[in-house]
C-alpha cells in the first residue's frame, strides 16, 4: 500500500517546492515563505527515507518474483521521475539565487537525489532479477522429489527452521 | 484451502539435500532463506496457484515458485521451488525441489 502511494506524494510535493519557490522568487521573501520551503524539503527526504525503509524491508523478508515485479516496476519508474525532477530543482535554484536560502535548499536537495538514486539502485538490481527468465527446471532432480513424495520421505519446514536456529544442518 | 496460519510446507528430501549441496551459501543465508520460504509460500495466493502459466507442465498439480532474498552482502539470491498443489485443499503444500536460479 505504502509503496503505492509514496511515489506519487514525492511527485507531488517535488511540485510543490519547485512552485513554492518560484514563488519566492518572483515575490520578496520572507522568513515564512523560505520555512515554507524548508518544510517542504524536510517532509520530501522523509518521504524519500520511508519509501527506502519500505522497499528494504520487503526485500529483507524474501519476495515473490512475479508479484514483486509487478508490485515495485512502477515504483521504479516514479524513482526515475522522481529523480529528474530534483536535479532540475537542485539545478534551477543554483541558477536563479544565490543567497543562503538558495544554498541551503540546493544542499537539501541534492541529499534527496543521492537517496534516491540509492533506493532507485537498490529496488533496480532485485527487479532486474525478478524479471530475468528461469532457467530450465533440473528434471532429475525433480523425478527424485517426485519420488521422495511417493515414499512419503518428508519433513516439515517448521522442523528445519527449528534445527537451523538451534545450530543444527538442513 | 490454508489455516490462518498459511500452508503448512512439506519439504522432500530431494529439496533439502540439494540445498545442503548448494555451496558458497552461508549459515545466516540458509535460514533467511527457511524464513522467507515460509513466510512467504505459506501465504501462496491461490490466483498464483491457479494461473497456467505457473506450472511446470499440462498437469494442474505442480508449480513453480520464484523466490528472491538479498545475500550477506545485499545482492539478490534467487531460487525456484517446484511445488505439488494437490494437496493443497488441507492446507499442504509439498516442496519437491529446489535450485539456485541467479544471480
Amino acid at each position: 500500500m505504502l509503496a503505492e502511494v509514496l511515489p506519487e506524494w514525492l511527485g507531488v510535493t517535488a511540485d510543490a517546492v519547485g512552485r513554492a519557490f518560484d514563488h519566492v522568487q518572483a515575490a520578496p521573501a520572507s522568513g515564512r515563505k523560505a520555512g515554507v520551503l524548508l518544510f517542504l524539503t524536510g517532509e520530501l527526504r522523509r518521504a524519500v527515507r520511508a519509501l527506502r525503509s519500505v522497499i528494504r524491508r520487503e526485500i529483507a523478508d524474501g519476495v515473490e518474483a512475479k508479484a514483486f515485479a509487478a508490485e515495485y516496476g512502477p515504483v521504479a519508474k516514479s524513482l526515475d521521475v522522481l529523480s529528474g525532477k530534483v536535479r532540475l530543482l537542485a539545478a534551477g535554484i543554483s541558477a536563479k539565487a544565490g543567497g543562503r536560502l538558495a544554498k541551503r535548499l540546493a544542499s537539501r536537495l541534492g541529499r534527496i537525489e543521492d537517496e534516491v538514486a540509492e533506493t532507485r539502485d537498490y529496488l533496480a538490481k532485485f527487479l532486474r532479477e525478478a524479471k530475468a527468465p528461469l532457467p530450465p527446471l533440473d528434471e532429475e532432480s525433480l523425478r527424485r522429489g517426485r519420488e521422495d513424495a511417493a515414499a512419503g520421505r518428508t519433513e516439515d519446514v517448521r522442523d528445519i527452521i527449528g534445527r537451523l536456529r538451534s545450530g543444527g544442518e538442513i | 484451502m490454508a489455516s490462518e496460519e498459511g500452508y503448512a510446507l512439506q519439504f522432500k528430501d530431494e529439496a533439502k539435500s540439494q540445498l545442503r549441496l548448494l555451496p558458497g551459501l552461508s549459515r545466516r543465508e540458509r535460514v533467511r532463506l527457511f524464513l522467507s520460504l515460509h513466510r512467504r509460500l505459506s501465504r501462496l495466493p491461490d490466483a498464483f496457484r491457479d494461473d497456467s502459466a505457473n506450472r511446470t507442465g499440462p498437469g494442474p498439480t505442480e508449480i513453480v515458485w520464484p523466490l528472491i532474498f538479498p545475500s550477506d552482502n545485499g545482492d539478490p539470491l534467487k531460487f525456484i521451488f517446484v511445488v505439488d498443489v494437490r494437496a493443497a485443499v488441507h492446507g499442504v503444500l509439498e516442496i519437491l525441489s529446489v535450485q539456485l536460479a541467479g544471480p
